[in-house]
């Protein structure tokens, strides 16, 4: 679509014109290139705007020409998932992307791009390089130009359509709030760039402040949601799995976090210069590397996740490479001019404690980076290899012990001086949570590293609850801080319960009967149903033992076209004390489809498996009066018993019934086939029998349904915390506005 | 040199050592059929299914089949759950764990279905 890409370029060749005019604007100080670059920003951002509504133009209309559209889109789909097969596909997400940059963009130049070019300098390079690659993928190609065996000018008639994992509520929202975030990154590296480049090294933070809050909310927002749309609909029981996709998100929040933090610092002590100049140049970076390990296909084959095999791993190498190099050189270049004071003395000052837990969350998301590259370097020296998901578990846990020590222990310490003055209130948030973890191990808390990270969190909660309140009855936007410590630690509480305590349970369920599980409760596998979405779901009926509540569990199971797999959706039943989660795993279908059919004449023979059938003759019989006449077909079937042949005589019979033809099943001997006569023609002298091979894997029975039953502990503590600490920062970000 | 530093120094050495012992343990290398068999630790082994193969004990729930790997060679798989739905339809099978005598015993079995996110032939 030649408007599209016309688009794209011109918006590229303005994103350059730009980039160099504020760079010169920086050089000569000269207004009229300031004017100019500001020219190229906006016309770069009428070309993206323009792709944005082009492509949901082409969407909506259903122009099945359009490469994109063909792919990602059908006729069937509702208006909410046209919405989000905008970003089904790369070229989409990069747009999405591009279009947050140019929001970002218009909101620097109107703060303070005129007196800090080198921020949108920095800002439009990366603009630019995102539409040099969607020059090079273009959202835009006809199926012609990617399909060369499409004839030029073709319309097909619908669209392959939507993922059906993608077509979920969730998805609608979840991808555009991570991509907010994701491309929110780059502002903070921005503005680091610029100070190291001007040399000012104290006054961006004050502006990567908030931006940098903004970052936090939204990429954890994401994290978040992505997580409970995994644990609502992907049924493999969890809501956190390491994947590569995940941690591709993951690990930019866990630098955002720490550069935060870190900022919070330099903004009171002029502390952590370097570090957060740092941070804030790891944080994009690491976005970057993300979007090169989960777009390139080098992980395909570590990951369900992943994009295929793309063409763009060029593009998205030098991506990397180039910003990477940029930055480093320009902070090693600044970090000997840097003089960055002292800014605590002695242990026990809150920057000290805020340090340690700035040091687990860094120390995380270093690691987890270098875990989610396993396959890159190892494939260097030999084998690519991935790692367990162990790594990151084990990692997690002395990790969790200082974190949530720090953020108890921090916000009772005074600032820049080690003074231990609120003993008590420590030592009475101590004495509550440790009531309160005795309870738990009461309740069966058993493992012990189980029970110091309940306690240090409840501990925490403790103490930031408390800290909050007595904010929120002065600035109510204060406390958002401490509200996000409480809500980080009730979300551990929620993960330890929810994993370390989630007993699951797999059960084979025989059609119309309840089968008993550990859980005490029964449940009966009734039928499928089809729901109006055209996706099938499995009736389920649990029923207490002890006679309490029953319900109705409908988890998704159903075939689908696109990916040519059976769809599996969990049925959630959401408590507050646990979460009682169905999972369907395999359908069994009682009667064995492996029938054969052999058609024979009078006299003849024929194998079938491991079994000679030969026809002799029918037999017409009429025995009794009112007895409808039925044929038997005379059959003498050879089986091998102890290498000899062995023959016995078997007479299947078909009747007229009611004016309905039936027909009845007869067992060979010593053997598990059994033969039914499918029809016959008695002139002809010929019979159809059906053949049925003995089942080897299971008896012949009804329908079986084999589910998943587990049970999740406290898992609403882990999604309410979420809740909390989502509010938090968002408080937190509120109240840098009531300064502003 | 404070005390302060020397303290925080030890705790990341310790935690470096840590996460380093940790990668090294927990690295899952792809192997051939033939490296697995003589590997003791968890390995994963790429391969296709061969049709038919597939046997579901209901009592035990366990789930057996044969697996070919990319060289061709054939091998027998007990995987301690049910059997993933969509394994007929995989293109490719995944399977992570050890041998135990001459079966391959899966902790766990990952199946890659065709066009999972991307559409096929949809690569210029």
């Amino acid at each position: 679509m030649i408007s599209g890409i016309l688009a794209i370029s011109i918006a590229f060749v303005a994103s350059t014109v730009a980039t160099a005019a504020y760079w010169l604007y920086y050089k000569e100080n000269d207004e009229r290139f300031y004017n100019l670059a500001n020219r190229g920003f906006a016309i770069m951002g009428v070309g993206v705007i323009f792709s944005v509504v082009l492509l949901y133009f082409n969407i909506f209309t259903h122009n099945f020409q359009l490469d994109y559209v063909y792919s990602y889109t059908s006729t069937k789909l509702s208006t909410y998932y046209l919405i989000s097969t905008f970003w089904a596909g790369q070229q989409g997400t990069f747009l999405l992307w591009l279009m947050y940059a140019t929001v970002f963009g218009i909101i620097l130049i109107r703060t303070v791009a005129k007196k800090q070019p080198m921020v949108m300098f920095f800002l439009m390079l990366v603009q630019s390089f995102l539409l040099l690659i969607l020059l090079k993928k273009s959202p835009f190609s006809m199926i012609w130009n990617v399909h060369p065996d499409a004839a030029v000018g073709m319309m097909p008639a619908d669209g392959r359509g939507l993922n059906p994992l993608l077509q979920n509520p969730w998805m609608i929202i979840h991808p555009p709030i991570m991509f907010v975030g994701y491309s929110s990154t780059v502002v903070a590296f921005s503005l680091a760039l610029s100070a190291m480049v001007t040399r000012n090294f104290q006054g961006w933070i004050k502006t990567a402040r908030p931006w940098v809050l903004f970052t936090t909310l939204t990429l954890g927002t994401g994290v978040i949601m992505g997580g409970y749309w995994s644990y609502v609909t992907l049924g493999w029981g969890g809501y956190w799995a390491w994947d590569p996709v995940e941690n591709a998100s993951f690990v930019p929040w866990l630098f955002t976090a720490v550069l935060l933090h870190g900022l919070v610092i330099q903004d009171r002590q002029k502390g952590l210069v370097k570090t957060n100049l740092f941070l804030a140049g790891l944080a994009f970076i690491s976005v970057l590397w993300g979007s090169f390990l989960t777009r390139s296909g080098v992980l395909a084959d570590f990951s369900v996740h992943s994009f295929a095999e793309s063409d763009l791993n060029l593009y998205l190498i030098a991506l990397v490479t180039f910003f990477s190099g940029i930055f480093i050189y320009q902070y090693f270049k600044s970090v000997k001019l840097i003089d960055s004071p002292r800014f605590a003395e002695g242990i026990f000052s809150r920057e000290s404690f805020m340090l340690i837990g700035m040091m687990s969350i860094l120390f995380t998301g270093i690691t987890v980076f270098i875990g989610t590259s396993a396959p890159i370097y190892t494939g260097l020296f030999g084998k690519p290899s991935n790692v367990s998901q162990n790594f990151y578990n084990t990692i997690s846990i002395p990790v969790a012990f200082f974190m949530l020590l720090s953020m108890a222990i921090a916000p009772l310490l005074a600032w820049k001086i080690s003074d231990f003055r609120k003993k008590g209130t420590i030592g009475l948030s101590a004495a509550a949570a440790l009531l309160v973890t005795a309870v738990s191990v009461a309740l069966g808390l058993t493992k012990p590293v189980s029970i110091v990270l309940v306690f240090l969190s409840i501990f925490a909660i403790v103490i930031n609850s408390k800290v909050s309140f007595q904010f929120l009855k002065k600035i109510p936007t204060k406390s958002g801080a401490y509200l996000s410590h409480v809500g980080i630690a009730m979300m551990v509480i929620g993960i330890i319960t929810s994993s370390m305590y989630s007993t699951s349970e797999k059960v084979t369920l025989p059609e119309g009967q309840f089968t008993k599980t550990q859980f005490g409760y029964d449940i009966q596998f009734v039928n499928f149903v089809n729901n109006p979405d055209g996706k099938e779901r499995a009736k389920l009926l649990v029923k207490k033992e002890d006679g309490g509540e029953n319900y109705v569990a409908l988890p998704q199971f159903y075939f689908s076209d696109y990916t040519q797999s059976y769809m599996v959706s969990p049925h959630v039943k959401v408590g507050m004390a646990k979460d009682i989660y169905i999972s369907p795993i395999s359908f069994i279908p009682g009667e064995k489809s492996d029938n054969q059919q052999v058609e024979l004449t009078r006299n003849s023979t024929q194998t079938v498996g491991d079994i000679k059938v030969t026809f002799n003759k029918f037999d017409v019989s009429n025995h009794m009066e009112n007895a409808p006449t039925s044929v038997k077909a005379d059959l003498t079937i050879a089986v091998q018993e102890n290498s000899n042949w062995k023959d016995y005589s078997i007479a299947p019979a078909m009747w007229m019934e009611n004016g309905k033809l039936e027909s009845d099943e007869a067992a060979v001997p010593n053997t598990g086939y059994k033969i039914r006569i499918e029809s016959l023609d008695a002139s002809q002298g010929m019979v159809r029998l059906a053949v049925m091979k003995p089942s080897t894997d299971q008896p012949a029975g009804p329908n079986v349904l084999a589910v998943e039953v587990s049970e999740k502990p406290l898992i609403s503590i882990l999604w309410f915390g979420a809740l909390v600490f989502i509010g938090g920062v968002g408080l937190t970000l509120a109240d840098r506005f009531r300064k502003a | 040199m404070k005390p302060k530093y020397i303290v925080g120094i030890v705790i990341i050495a310790v935690f470096v050592v840590f996460a380093a012992i940790n990668l090294s343990k927990s690295l899952t290398p792809y192997v051939s059929v033939d490296q697995a068999r003589k590997s003791d630790s968890v390995v994963q082994v790429k391969g296709q299914r061969v049709a038919g193969s597939e046997n579901f004990d209901i009592q035990h729930k366990i789930f057996q089949f044969k697996m070919r790997d990319e060289n061709g060679q054939e091998f027998d798989v007990v995987y301690n759950g049910v059997k993933p739905a969509n394994l007929e339809e995989a293109k490719e099978v995944v399977v992570i764990g050890r041998f135990n005598g001459s079966r391959f015993e899966a902790d766990q079995l990952l199946v890659k279905c065709p066009s999972k996110y991307q559409a096929e032939g949809a690569q210029s």
